[in-house]
């Protein structure tokens, strides 16, 4: 187990009590003074006053806990090893097989208060292959969550076929006309699909792909997803927010708000090109300043990127069963001048302190 | 300026305030429909002008077109028409892994937010064709569509799939060489040469005919020959448009596409800036050309030479011509500057704005809906603050199915 | 008629429009037009402008005609001044000089008389062209206005010494900090060297003397030897300057002291609203506010307060329309740029468009199309830019005692399709239409004779993003030799 790295920051062996001053179940519903019992890296109890064994240690926070945050579509352990452009179609190809768990971007997004992540294959085919999902702790969850379908301009080259968008979408066509093996998984609905876009008429031609096929997903990438709320809303597909994408920060804010008003579904992803590490919380507190409420930026930090994450039985709220991710922040995590002070993976303790 | 000062007149969006409507509103609000608009001069593009006229508006379509109004604007024309707009023709709009894609369509790379559309529309144009990038011999379906209305490109479609797009000349192989070394992508593919470039069109003629090709390039090609699809060939010399009058030429006389019924293609030929050299052969052919934009010294792109008054000699010599701007919406180059270049070459005013408006609607099999302003068709109009195509005057405010869609006045 | 005997082919191409043979009379003309566009006072219908030794000595309605003048009598025609470019950095051999500050060069050593651009210049009816250096300097040569005909740079000018070039906008490659940083130390370098040579003066040394002579100067010569106390409104003056015998000022500074004493204009090119504050305050500090014409591009519109709080006319960019994207839904606004300078009562000039070679009757035409009326618009392409270079009293009206410039057009000089038929200038018929081969290859399509037959360059797409490139700023003049 991964979690034998982090021995000595852990909890310790027996049952513990995070006791802070609010406990953020989800977006909507939050404890004052509220206390969350940890079992073997599980959460086993969550209330305002727990009726505590003897010998259980009881730690005091001073601030917020929260369900550790959940990225979409990082680019993280995988270096260069997922690009792969000399041919249109992978669907066999697994990202999770060029995982690389030492690598430092996991430290980075602990740092952050991400304690679980969605990581995408490079976008430069048509299929490039099946996501995973991994805790920041380096240790893997899924090898196979979603299969990337690219519906962007990145999977288009002029060196092998498709170079057009016409093209691509002639053989994303053929490719599910005769499916197997992931393909076939992901038209029965048994593979979610994550539909890479990045401008809002690939976004559309993606979403009519998914009705014509009764495909089910989320459309991963494009900044302004927004400003076409209601088609989404529509097509119940999820979203992952490229936050940063376009340039156009104001505006992307605006179309996120517009997302939660919609009542889309969505989550944050790391994944744009020009800024890896940008910041996922800060972000969300950028939409909150631009008019999304709180509930909807919280859970889309936590409990619907989770969901869309594929771990909807087992991260994003903090509940009794749920693995013991939790961040304990100085603030209000939505605030700016919030910071994550404490970061537990599973029970470990994986970032900071508690003071 | 009295233009400067008039007023829409503005039915609101919902019915319910209708009653409450004001006749006159200060200045028309974009996105509200429009029940009539009135100007000193009313060209039809059919050859009327009205003064004093009215049009009224309702449904989207025109309602009717009479005298006798009040002068909201100095002029209003239909709405323009650019048949070589390159609109959306960005480099993934083309399928470069073969030379022949006759049965893609460019919609998918056509961007209903891209700022092209807004900058056709302030220079008055509403109707395009959007057509592939000419980087393939015979590139591949392309659209008719309105530059504003709903975000969408499907329902700004006047006429989906309805020309084939494809080139002459040097601009399909002129890349498909590498300099050096082994060929590493489609640049080395063929053609490599003119020649090249007039058998891979040939060949897909005679394929066609011949049962040797199949699927969706069969299907489109059958239509271009049978003349269900229009074929919009882009040859600017001399030398590339004789090419392509003689291939179409070829295909009328053979039997082998006579007896098939594939002997009656449509041909536009697009960007023809040295038609003018060859009027009788066009008129004989009774082939249409859509000239490129006028350049500074004469001379276009590949050489060729197109001097300011080709377009009246087309006409004199009754070759049916439009007038492009090959999409630009900048006050230096737009469609109303080449009418206006076309009528400093001495062609006629009348002529040179049937030239962007019904003759290019025509020629697209669009002019059921739009290139005239008569009763049942689109409300697309082009408002001007003076004479049209008059370098002291400029498109002020557009309508487009009956919605106000720009409104530059101050 | 001059007589000019042209060495070499492309000598005689350039100027086998110029073989006009009528009006062989010495130095008396009389024009009669239908339609007398003066752009000082009224329209005059029917009217005659007389010349004489190159002067226009008469403007009226149905004046007698000397007997004793050639007659150039057009009923059918419209009679103008001929529009001025306030501004160009073509028709030089290069437009651009690699040092940074270099006050001392003169234009004249790069025009090229035969260049092509002079005869397109003269086909759009321009009578007058302010050449100055491109803007890859800090402080550059002096300008130069000349006329678009003429075999050497002498028989063109019109006025030599017509204001040194200085850029206040950054240079590819540069900061705006180092631009500013650059020219504000170009002229604390003056300020350095000149106290040095009155130092050198009280001290008895003899090295810019010795420079003097090197220069070709006599210091002993009296008007060398007097000196005179520092003149102008710098806030920088020397006292005690008159120690120094003018002579002694090297020519490499000499420009530059003219300049800060009031004694030469400067055109400052800015490249946008930032760029502008540099260019008042340093015109300011050096005491050549009043001298100052800015060139303007970018948005540099948004300081138009400054500009007008300033009092100093400009000549605007190019590209008369400024695009920007409104941040909060993505699309374009525009805005018109000589509208912003009329409505806050800024005189300006206007300059052709180099990318499509619209040329300054349709730059004024479009400002009419956006509303600007009709006599701002044409005086911002005549009279006005005239006045601007202080030239109003020679050229961009019709008047006596102005240079002898007649344009003479088939229609309103405004219009879509009026042309250029004959140029008249300082009395001389200099353009027939009629005898222009170039003018009939571009109108009718009648190609001259081995003529190379050169495309433009392909609209190249960039392979990355799928955009068309922009077509590249036509500048350079190398290029317009060969078409």
């Amino acid at each position: 187990m991964m979690l034998a790295t982090f021995l000595v920051l852990a909890l310790g062996g027996g049952d513990v009590a995070l006791r802070a001053d609010k406990v953020w179940i989800d977006g909507s519903t939050s404890i004052d003074k509220g206390m969350v019992l940890v079992r073997d890296g599980r959460i086993v109890e969550v209330g305002a006053k727990l009726d505590l064994d003897e010998g259980v240690r009881v730690v005091e926070c001073q601030g917020h806990l929260t369900a550790g945050l959940v990225a979409l579509g990082a680019k993280v352990g995988v270096a260069d090893a997922a690009l792969d452009p000399t041919r249109p179609a992978m669907p066999e190809a697994r990202v999770a097989h060029a995982l690389c768990r030492d690598d430092a971007g996991f430290a980075a997004l602990r740092a952050q208060g991400v304690t679980s992540v969605v990581i995408t294959p490079e976008a430069a085919k048509l299929v490039p292959g099946a996501t995973a999902v991994a805790k920041t702790s380096g240790a893997l969850v899924s090898e196979r969550a979603h299969l990337s379908v690219v519906f962007g301009a990145s999977a288009l080259s002029l060196n092998r076929e498709p170079t057009s968008y016409a093209r691509q979408g002639e053989m994303l066509s053929e490719l599910f006309a005769r499916p197997e093996g992931a393909l076939l998984a992901a038209k029965r609905g048994q593979l979610p699909i994550l539909f890479e876009v990045q401008s809002k008429p690939e976004l559309r031609r993606a979403i009519e792909f998914a009705r014509e096929r009764k495909l089910t997903g989320a459309l991963s990438g494009a900044p302004l997803a927004g400003e076409l709320a209601k088609e989404i809303a529509e097509s119940k597909l999820a979203v992952v927010v490229d936050a940063g994408g376009a340039g156009e920060p104001r505006r992307e804010a605006l179309a996120m708000v517009e997302l939660a008003k919609a009542g889309v579904p969505f989550g944050f992803g790391l994944d744009g090109p020009r800024n890896p590490w940008q910041n996922l919380r800060l972000v969300a507190a950028l939409a909150v300043r631009h008019g999304m409420p709180r509930q909807a930026a919280h859970d889309g930090l936590t409990r619907t990127a989770a969901s869309i994450a594929g771990l909807s039985e087992r991260a994003g709220v903090v509940k009794a069963g749920f693995d013991a991710d939790l961040v304990l922040w100085s603030g209000d995590p939505l605030e700016l001048s919030s910071a994550p002070k404490a970061v537990w993976i599973e029970g470990a303790l994986v970032h900071g302190a508690v003071q | 300026m009295s233009s400067r000062q008039a007023n829409l007149t503005i039915a609101a969006f919902a019915a319910a305030f209708l009653c409450v409507a004001p006749a006159q509103a200060e200045k028309g609000k974009v996105g509200q429909k429009v029940s009539s608009v009135s100007a000193k001069k009313v060209y039809t593009g059919t050859g009327k002008v009205l003064e004093g006229g009215v049009v009224a508006i309702s449904g989207g379509k025109i309602d009717s077109v009479s005298g006798g109004g009040s002068e909201e604007f100095h002029a209003i024309t239909p709405g323009l028409v650019d048949l070589g707009a390159r609109a959306g023709a960005i480099l993934w709009s083309v399928e470069q892994s073969n030379e022949v894609t006759a049965r893609l369509s460019n919609s998918a790379a056509l961007d209903p937010w891209g700022l092209e559309w807004d900058r056709l529309v302030k220079s008055g144009v509403t109707t395009v064709l959007a057509t592939p990038l000419d980087q393939n011999v015979v590139g591949g379906l392309s659209q008719v569509l309105k530059t504003a209305g709903e975000d969408s490109i499907t329902a700004r479609t006047v006429r989906k799939d309805s020309v084939l797009r494809g080139a002459m000349g040097q601009q399909p192989s002129q890349r498909n060489s590498p300099a050096f070394g082994r060929p590493t992508d489609f640049y080395a593919r063929r053609p490599t040469t003119r020649m090249g470039v007039e058998w891979e069109w040939r060949s897909a003629f005679h394929k066609t005919a011949l049962g040797q090709n199949e699927g969706g390039e069969r299907e489109t090609l059958m239509k271009a020959l049978k003349g269900e699809v229009v074929l919009s060939i882009a040859a600017w010399t001399t030398q590339d448009i004789r090419t392509a009058v003689f291939a179409v030429e070829e295909i009328k006389q053979k039997e082998l596409f006579r007896s098939q019924g594939l002997d009656k293609p449509r041909v536009v030929i697009d960007a023809a800036a040295e038609a003018w050299k060859e009027p009788q052969l066009l008129a004989r052919s009774g082939i249409p050309v859509v000239l490129p934009p006028f350049t500074a010294t004469g001379r276009t792109r590949e050489g060729a030479l197109l001097p300011r008054n080709a377009a009246d000699e087309l006409r004199k010599a009754g070759v049916v011509f439009a007038l492009s701007a090959h999409g630009s919406g900048a006050y230096d180059s737009n469609l109303a500057v080449q009418a206006g270049a076309a009528m400093s070459g001495g062609l006629p005013f009348d002529e040179a704005l049937k030239a962007v408006t019904s003759t290019p609607a025509r020629l697209v099999g669009a002019d059921a809906r739009v290139g005239s302003l008569e009763e049942g068709k689109d409300a697309d109009l082009a408002l001007w603050n003076g004479e049209p195509f008059e370098p002291t005057s400029r498109v002020v405010a557009v309508i487009v199915d009956g919605v106000l869609v720009w409104d530059g006045r101050d | 008629m001059k007589q000019h005997i042209l060495p070499g082919a492309l000598a005689c191409a350039a100027l086998s429009i110029l073989s006009v043979d009528a009006l062989a009379g010495d130095g008396k003309i009389a024009i009669k037009a239908g339609r007398v566009i003066t752009m000082n006072g009224a329209e005059i219908k029917d009217g005659v402008i007389v010349i004489e030794d190159g002067r226009i000595t008469e403007v009226a309605a149905g004046a007698a005609t000397r007997w004793d003048s050639e007659l150039l009598d057009h009923p059918e025609l419209t009679a103008f001044p001929g529009f001025v470019e306030a501004h160009t950095n073509r028709g030089m051999d290069r437009p651009n000089e690699n040092l940074e500050v270099a006050p001392f060069l003169d234009v004249r050593d790069s025009i090229d008389p035969i260049n092509f651009y002079f005869e397109d210049s003269l086909r759009q009816g321009i009578v007058a062209l302010n050449i100055q250096q491109g803007p890859m300097c800090v402080v550059g040569a002096q300008g130069r206005v000349v006329r678009p005909f003429g075999m050497t740079v002498e028989d063109m000018t019109i006025k030599p010494d017509a204001g040194l070039k200085i850029v206040a906008g950054s240079r590819m490659g540069r900061s705006r900090a180092t631009q500013a940083m650059m020219l504000r130390k170009s002229f604390t370098d003056v300020e350095r060297y000149l106290v040095k040579l009155m130092q050198d003066e009280k001290d008895g040394k003899d090295a810019a003397k010795r420079e003097a002579l090197f220069q070709g100067r006599d210091p002993e010569k009296p008007e060398n030897k007097e000196g005179r106390a520092m003149e102008g409104v710098a806030k920088w003056k020397l006292s005690g300057f008159e120690i120094v015998g003018r002579g002694l000022v090297d020519k490499k500074q000499e420009p530059m002291l003219r300049l800060v004493e009031g004694k030469l204009m400067a055109f400052v090119q800015c490249d946008g609203a930032a760029s502008v504050h540099l260019a008042l305050e340093v015109a300011r500090h050096n005491g050549f506010l009043a001298n100052t014409v800015l060139v303007l591009d970018g948005d540099s519109f948004k300081a138009v307060d400054a500009i007008a709080e300033a009092g100093v006319p400009v000549v605007l960019g190019p590209n008369m329309v400024w695009t920007e994207r409104d941040p909060l839904n993505g699309k374009e606004n525009e805005t018109f740029i000589p509208s912003v300078f009329a409505g806050k009562k800024v005189r300006f000039a206007l300059q052709s468009l180099n990318s499509t070679s619209q040329s300054l009757w349709f730059q004024a035409a479009t400002c009419v199309s956006y509303g600007l009326d009709r006599e701002t618009a044409l005086a911002s392409v005549t009279s006005t830019a005239a006045d601007i270079l202080r030239l109003g009293k020679r050229v961009g009206r019709l008047a006596p005692g102005l240079d002898g410039n007649v344009v003479l057009m088939s229609g309103d000089p405004l219009s879509a399709t009026a042309r250029v038929e004959y140029v008249v200038l300082d009395g001389e018929l200099v353009y027939d239409r009629s005898k222009d081969p170039r003018a009939k290859q571009l109108l009718e399509g009648v190609e001259q004779p081995g003529a190379a037959q050169q495309g433009l360059p392909d609209e190249e797409v960039d392979p990355h993003s799928g955009q068309k490139k922009p077509a590249k700023n036509d500048k350079g003049d190398k290029t317009e030799k060969k078409d």
